[in-house]
């Protein structure tokens, strides 16, 4: 009994790697539920929690994509190609 | 010696994913995007002599691919007239003079809207550069990409405990580099 109770207790830096992979749904049931328990009495991972799914929000809202490695290779030819005859 | 120099071979591991997202929301499409971007390179090669080096490299780039971006419009304004276009444009002035509106068709954001996320999106990219590299190159596969950890695990050669720890460092620094403007 007390060692599992001792399990369900994780440190600040533990809680707050749970709480990244939350942001990403990649968090565990026994994550999650470790988390909110270090939540109820850790007053600077309620904090950062909070900040850190702000920047999911943020994050989210600037819709940012990246452009498809095949593009970036088109791209790079094109300019190997045209700057050795513009700037030999 | 200039300040800033030009070095093409990486123009596109350095700035293509800022291009993109700049000239994405401006013209809506990907393809006529990539046309775009590659038009931009190419010009920008052309004209690499006329580089005095007083701005950075990235907001030469830039300004050589809004040029593009106005060109696009006044062709397809005078092919079509279809989207109501305004542009304001100063030949030697900063980024943020430049001033587009479209009408959008789909989307129930404001064009107004539309460019303040697009902004947000390009201060994440700012905040990225000034990481690690190779960090930020693992966040923006795991945050914008979406893809998962084994995927990227396997990409870059390391372990899910080596990636939570970069993905955490990368998050904590991003949130602290935005705070000012947009937290
Ligand atoms: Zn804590």
């Amino acid at each position: 009994m007390g060692v599992k109770k001792k399990n369900f207790l994780i440190d600040c830096s533990e809680a707050g790697i749970c709480c990244d992979k939350a942001q990403y749904k990649d968090a565990s049931f026994s994550e999650k539920a470790k988390l909110l328990i270090h939540l109820i009495y850790c007053k600077i991972c309620r904090k950062r929690t909070f900040r850190n799914s702000k920047l999911t929000k943020l994050i989210k809202e600037s819709k940012l994509q990246s452009c498809p490695e095949d593009q970036k290779k088109v791209w790079k030819e094109q300019i190997q190609t045209k700057n050795t005859t513009e700037n030999p | 010696m200039a300040a800033n120099s030009l070095n093409p071979n990486n123009w596109v591991d350095k700035y293509s994913d800022y291009l993109f997202n700049y000239t994405i929301v401006r013209v809506n499409d990907r393809e006529i995007a990539n046309d775009i971007i590659s038009e931009t390179f190419l010009a920008a090669l052309k004209s690499a002599k006329n580089f005095k080096g007083e701005a950075s490299e990235r907001t030469w780039l830039i300004s050589i691919l809004k040029r593009k971006i106005i060109d696009y419009y006044r062709k397809i304004n005078s092919r079509k007239g279809k989207a109501e276009v305004r542009i304001n444009y100063n030949t030697d002035s900063n980024e943020g003079d430049w001033l587009e509106e479209q009408v959008a068709d789909s989307s129930d954001m404001t064009a107004e809207d539309v460019m303040e996320n697009n902004e947000l999106g390009l201060a994440i990219l700012d905040c990225l550069d000034s990481i690690n590299e190779k960090h930020a190159a693992i966040f923006k596969r795991k945050t914008i990409d979406g893809l998962d950890t084994e995927e990227i695990c396997n990409e870059f050669d390391i372990t899910p405990s080596n990636l939570w720890v970069i993905i955490h460092r990368a998050r904590t620094a991003l949130a602290a580099c935005l705070e000012k403007n947009w937290f």
